[in-house]
């Protein structure tokens, strides 16, 4: 069954767990699973390859209108200038009210960048760049 | 909200005249004892699809058209051009409380010729943004 895309919430906080500010006017939002993948093919193995999982992790990418007041791009330009000092996690709802282990996904990352943009006849825009630093989970 | 009335009000307080008077927001109505014969109607005319965020808030952009026609007195051409022109230069830009952004689509009033009374009619078309 295909689902809306605009009832998806982001939420960025400085702690795992459920609550978190919600970020405010995206209207693109992509992530994505990433692993290595290692060759473990033998030299005196059969015909095909064979091959493992290396390390994983997790990216995200969004990108909207620029509101400046929003406490979510607070807690994510806190995280950029100074992550040690500023935890950042990203609790992702893709499906509001799915279920237990159905609903979305929540990871704790490090801001990679963030870009504003305008054209003078356009709105000011921005867009981030999220990468993971801990193991995703399923909430 | 209301682009018609929000961008009649506007004109209003830039000096184009005074709504509920010579300025409504709604349909153009024929001059009468009650109506001059140089008015500012704003008329709505739809707009774009909204454009929804990712969220649970259902917040929208929206862009909203609203077309400003500039009647004038009978023979008066060149005064209901600089009128219409007034009217321009006070749309393009211009700072409307609860919208993003306010912009006018020509760079010049359209003359769109003289009504069955023979009143010369300018059009300009207003576009309005709001997040909502």
């Amino acid at each position: 069954m295909a689902t809306a895309a605009h009832t998806i919430s982001i939420l960025f906080k400085t702690t795992a767990g459920a609550g978190g500010a919600a970020i405010a006017g995206m209207n693109d939002y992509s992530m994505s699973f990433n692993g290595d993948i290692l060759d473990t093919t033998a030299f005196d193995g059969g015909a095909f390859r064979t091959k493992m999982h290396g390390l994983r992790d997790f990216s995200i990418s969004m990108s909207g209108d620029y509101s400046s007041t929003d406490a979510a791009y607070g807690l994510i330009k806190a995280n950029f200038l100074d992550s040690s000092s500023n935890n950042l996690f990203c609790r992702v709802s893709l499906v509001p009210g799915a279920g237990v282990g159905n609903e979305g996904f929540e990871v704790q990352c490090l801001c990679e960048s963030f870009e504003v943009s305008a054209a003078v006849d356009g709105k000011v825009e921005v867009s981030f760049s999220l990468t993971s630093i801990s193991d995703v989970s399923s909430f | 909200m209301t682009p018609d009335l929000d961008l009649a009000n506007h004109l209003q307080t830039a000096g184009l005249g005074t709504v509920a008077t010579d300025i409504f927001a709604g349909p153009m109505k024929p001059p009468s004892a009650q109506i001059s014969q140089a008015c500012i109607f704003c008329i709505s005319t739809g707009g774009l699809p909204p454009s929804p965020y990712l969220d649970a808030s259902t917040s929208d952009y929206n862009v909203a058209t609203v077309q400003v026609l500039v009647r004038g007195d009978v023979g008066a051409y060149a005064t209901a051009q600089t009128k219409a022109n007034t009217a321009r230069a006070a749309i393009q830009r211009a700072t409307v409380a609860g919208y993003v952004a306010v912009y006018v689509r020509e760079s010049n009033p359209n003359f769109i010729g003289l009504d069955d009374t023979e009143h010369p009619m300018f059009t300009l078309n207003a576009e309005m943004q709001w997040k909502g």
